[in-house]
């Protein structure tokens, strides 16, 4: 297997592998550590890639194993400085209005304050378009849970903009 | 498509009923400018999500990767 086939077929998952490397690490340097070492895990294992039914189902477990790996050699660090990602610029309205950027926020903060397991299925599925068979194979979590997961997450943000709205209609 | 519709399929988002196509219907409808004030709050929703995807590694990361599976590559070639 040549590097040409790593770069066109591995490589372009890195962005995903690091958003959820990212979650799970909640540290943008560890989380890129971790991608380095996974990516790195999968040259190594080349000669396998023909077996694999789903790569990027692979690739995502293998970065859920490799985090939870250095997760249990540490106790997680809570720095919500390091939450401060590279965010692209593009696709950004500039009328974007106060509220709206104001409820991205405590989304943001909600999804932080979420139970692992809801973050990890939420940041699957909303952000990064998996189906629910796929996270459940990369989670090792059967059907139902994935559902309830996804159900407990959603309806936990559901509330937040509720909550949210509510304060901003009474400031009117 | 009919704020109704949207409004059913956001109840269905909510139990987790939902395909990845229909959630695709709500985030573009939900792109739009004029919402009505009962849908604008779940805006900030699809805004999120949307910006949540463009969280990118720092620069450079392709070439720290490539240089980590070349130097394997070099060493590997070496020990085959």
């Amino acid at each position: 297997m040549s590097i040409e086939v790593f770069k066109q077929r591995i490589l372009p998952m890195k962005d995903k592998l690091f958003r959820f490397a990212f979650r799970l690490l909640q540290n943008v340097q560890e989380a890129e550590d971790a991608i380095q070492d996974v990516m790195a895990g999968v040259w190594i294992r080349r000669h396998e890639w023909e077996q694999w039914k789903n790569p990027e189902a692979y690739c995502m477990t293998a970065t859920r194993n490799h985090c939870l790996d250095r997760i249990r050699r540490r106790r997680i660090r809570w720095d919500q400085e390091d939450k401060a990602l590279h965010m692209g610029s593009h696709g950004q309205d500039p009328h974007e209005k106060m509220m709206n950027k104001e409820m991205v926020y405590r989304i943001r903060q909600c999804m932080a304050a979420l139970p692992e397991h809801q973050q990890l299925v939420i940041q699957l599925r909303e952000i990064e378009g998996f189906s629910y068979n796929e996270i459940a194979e990369v989670l090792d979590m059967t059907l139902d849970q994935v559902k309830v997961n996804l159900f407990r997450g959603r309806n936990a943000i559901k509330k937040t903009i509720i909550k949210e709205d509510d304060l901003w209609n009474k400031k009117k | 498509m009919e704020q109704e519709e949207i409004i059913a399929l956001l109840e269905k988002y909510w139990r987790a009923e939902t395909t990845l196509e229909e959630e695709g219907k709500l985030s573009r409808y939900f792109s739009q400018p004029d919402l009505s004030a009962d849908l604008e709050p779940f805006k900030a929703l699809f805004t999120w999500r949307k910006e949540e995807a463009q969280a990118i590694p720092g620069e450079g990361f392709d070439r720290r990767i490539l240089q980590r599976v070349e130097a394997l590559e070099q060493g590997g070639a070496a020990g085959r």
